[in-house]
């Protein structure tokens, strides 16, 4: 798995599923439809990716075709540390 | 840190309160009776700046910083005892204006915020539902694509200016399936085919602000009224959430401080048993406590309004600000009303207005209860 979304997976099993869901959270999982992100953890999980990898994430960034799969995250997150 | 007001900023709450006083308070009592919604009011705040306080000198805005935006609203909720149009410009403010300059187009910005400002144009927000309040985005409304249209059907309950706005932020689901990230927020402008508004509806207090019922019946709307993008709802409610939260308590803590010097200079008027009742302890100490509650608000208020003006992203700390400073004003109502006894439960007084508007604080913008659970939740509870 690319380095920067096993940074993600363990980011959301620890930090944000913490043992309380036995969902699939692995690369193209829809973690929106599947509850593992909600409208509270996602701004969690965007702090980390802020700190984590040194990008800015605007508000309007906050879309599901950036935030609904690990794969689509690392893309959104490798996307911004190219630029 | 330094959140202590410059002389500038403190100039402008000076003035701020000078308006309110001047301008804002007359038959506040008869239209809180009557719920009344002060219109003239609303235009006298326009042209003080207040609609326009955070707003681009490009759209006729002041373009003022966002702690100088804390110290002008603060000095209104000093100097203003209406506390239902606080709200009303409080809601145009951080849940229309706000969103409109962050989230929307250019031609959404040319097209709103320059009436919005000038105060000709009245907004609000429309996301509440008879079945999902607190668990707001779980909404049942839908918006549906047709063609370079959207159709919209649902109903919006307790919608803050609804009666008087002119125009509405609302908030649709376009993906249901995708939960919260298939909320899309639409600019809805009064008189619109299938956009209909209910009567005021009556509530406890805030009287002079109206809420009421939204319902979309068929309403199509062209895909430019959209806010943003197709499923950014979730994310514009969030960011308005979090800057109404950090902004729109500075006239609760205006209006404390108000609170306060009433209560204080009525403790030392009041004779009895032959002194004065801010002599005896029990009076004094909860004064003091009225204190201690204000001082701490407005350290929170500033903290949260400095780290929103330093581009921050702050969703716990807004929770905790609005948690704080509401609870705080409530329970700062209920002990100046005791204070003052049987004047403060008399409607001749505005102890008994401040509470029912205070009551209502815990409640909109998010239930203390859910403050507590986005607090808890960042705890990893």
């Amino acid at each position: 798995m690319d380095t920067v979304n096993a940074q993600v997976v363990n980011f959301i099993a620890e930090e944000i599923v913490r043992g309380r869901q036995t969902g699939d959270f692995s690369e193209e999982v829809n973690l929106i439809e599947q509850g593992i992100l909600d409208s509270l953890s996602i701004l969690k999980l965007v702090s980390f990716l802020e700190k984590q990898f040194g990008i800015k994430v605007e508000d309007i960034d906050l879309l599901p075709e950036n935030f609904e799969s690990v794969a689509l995250i690392g893309d959104f997150v490798r996307a911004r540390t190219s630029a | 840190m330094d959140f202590s007001l410059t002389e500038e900023q403190i100039e402008f709450r000076r003035s701020a309160i000078e308006f309110a006083q001047r301008e804002l308070n007359a038959e506040i009592q008869e239209n809180d009776k009557n719920r009344v919604f002060n219109r003239r009011g609303w235009e006298k705040c326009a042209a003080f700046g207040i609609q326009g306080l955070f707003m681009p000198k490009k759209y006729g805005g002041l373009e003022a910083n966002l702690l100088t935006v804390i110290a002008a609203m603060e000095g209104l909720g000093y100097g203003c005892r209406d506390n239902g149009l606080l709200l009303s410009l409080n809601s145009h403010i951080w849940t229309c204006e706000s969103p409109i300059l962050k989230f929307g187009s250019e031609q959404q910005r040319e097209k709103y915020l320059p009436a919005m400002i000038k105060g000709t144009l009245i907004g609000g927000h429309a996301i509440t539902e008879p079945n999902s309040g607190s668990d707001a985005l779980a909404m049942k409304c839908r918006a549906a694509r047709k063609g370079d249209s959207y159709v919209l059907n649902g109903t919006k309950i307790f919608i803050t200016n609804a009666p008087e706005a002119d125009i509405l932020l609302v908030f649709a689901s376009t993906d249901p399936q995708k939960k919260f990230a298939g909320i899309t927020g639409f600019l809805i402008e009064k008189g619109t085919p299938g956009f209909t508004v209910g009567k005021p509806l009556e509530m406890m207090g805030l009287n002079t602000c109206h809420l009421g019922e939204v319902v979309l019946q068929n309403c199509e709307v062209p895909a430019s009224s959209v806010l943003g993008k197709e499923g950014a709802g979730a994310a514009i409610f969030n960011s308005e959430m979090e800057w109404e939260r950090s902004c729109l308590f500075a006239t609760h803590v205006g209006a404390m401080e108000r609170e306060l010097d009433a209560t204080v200079r009525y403790a030392n008027d009041r004779k009895q048993f032959g002194q004065s009742i801010g002599a005896f302890q029990a009076i004094a100490h909860t004064i003091a406590d009225m204190k201690m509650r204000l001082e701490l608000s407005k350290l929170i208020l500033y903290k949260a309004a400095w780290s929103k003006a330093q581009g921050q992203r702050i969703p716990v700390e807004s929770a905790i600000c609005k948690l704080f400073v509401s609870e705080s004003y409530l329970a700062n109502s209920m002990d100046s009303l005791h204070i003052h006894g049987g004047y403060g439960y008399s409607a001749e007084f505005d102890c008994e207005r401040n509470l029912r508007a205070a009551i209502g604080g815990t409640i909109y913008s998010g239930t203390s209860e859910i403050q507590k659970n986005i607090i808890a939740a960042s705890l990893g509870l």
